[in-house]
C-alpha cells in the first residue's frame, strides 16, 4: 500500500513561468493532479 | 503529457485541475510553454523539494539504458512523439499525485522507469470512484 495515499497532501508554494506563486490551498475544493514532468526537451 | 492533453475535456468535466512541475528551470520552461501552447500551469520545482517530499526517486543507470527502455524510447520516437531532450538530471524520473478536494492524496504514482506513467483512464477512474462514494 502506497504510504502517501490517504495522507494529507504536502503543502507547497511554487512559481509558474510568469513568476506567479501557486499554493496547494489555491485548489482547495477541487481535484488537483500534480504531474512531475521528467524533461521538457 | 500528450495523453493527458487529449483528455483535457474529460479532466475539465470532472473538475480536475492539472499542474505540471518541472525541474528544468524557468528559461526552458518558458520555451516549452511557448512551443507547446501548454494551458496548464507549469511550476518550477528546480530544487526538487516537492518531488522529494513525495518520495520520488531517480532512475538507476540500468533502468535508463536497459534493452526494454531503449526499445520503448525507439517506439516513442517512431510514433513521432519523441522523448525530448534530457534536462540537467538524466536520472530524474516522473511521478503523479492526485489530490482530492479536501487535500488528501488519492493516488501516488512513482515512475520506476523513464517512460512509465499512469494512464489518464486510471487517474480519472480514481476521481470517478471517489465522486460516486461522495454522492
Amino acid at each position: 500500500m502506497n504510504s502517501y495515499v490517504g495522507q494529507r497532501a504536502v503543502d507547497f508554494e511554487l512559481n509558474d513561468m510568469q513568476g506567479k506563486p501557486h499554493r496547494l490551498k489555491d485548489d482547495e475544493g477541487h481535484w488537483l493532479l500534480l504531474v512531475f514532468h521528467r524533461h521538457l526537451g | 503529457m500528450s495523453q493527458l492533453r487529449h483528455q483535457q475535456e474529460r479532466l475539465n468535466d470532472l473538475d480536475v485541475r492539472v499542474k505540471i512541475l518541472t525541474f528544468d528551470g524557468d528559461v526552458l520552461g518558458a520555451k516549452y510553454v511557448e512551443k507547446t501552447g501548454l494551458t496548464w500551469p507549469l511550476l518550477s520545482d528546480v530544487d526538487q523539494s516537492l518531488y522529494q517530499a513525495y518520495g520520488f526517486t531517480k532512475a538507476t543507470w540500468w533502468e535508463l539504458s536497459n534493452p526494454l527502455t531503449i526499445w520503448r524510447y525507439l517506439m516513442v520516437i517512431l510514433s513521432g512523439h519523441g522523448p525530448g531532450k534530457p534536462g540537467k538530471d538524466l536520472r530524474q524520473l516522473g511521478g503523479d499525485v492526485l489530490i482530492d478536494p479536501e487535500g488528501i492524496v488519492r493516488m501516488h504514482f512513482a515512475s520506476s522507469g523513464p517512460l512509465e506513467r499512469p494512464s489518464v483512464d486510471s487517474i480519472l477512474s480514481v476521481v470517478e470512484k471517489q465522486q460516486a462514494l461522495r454522492e
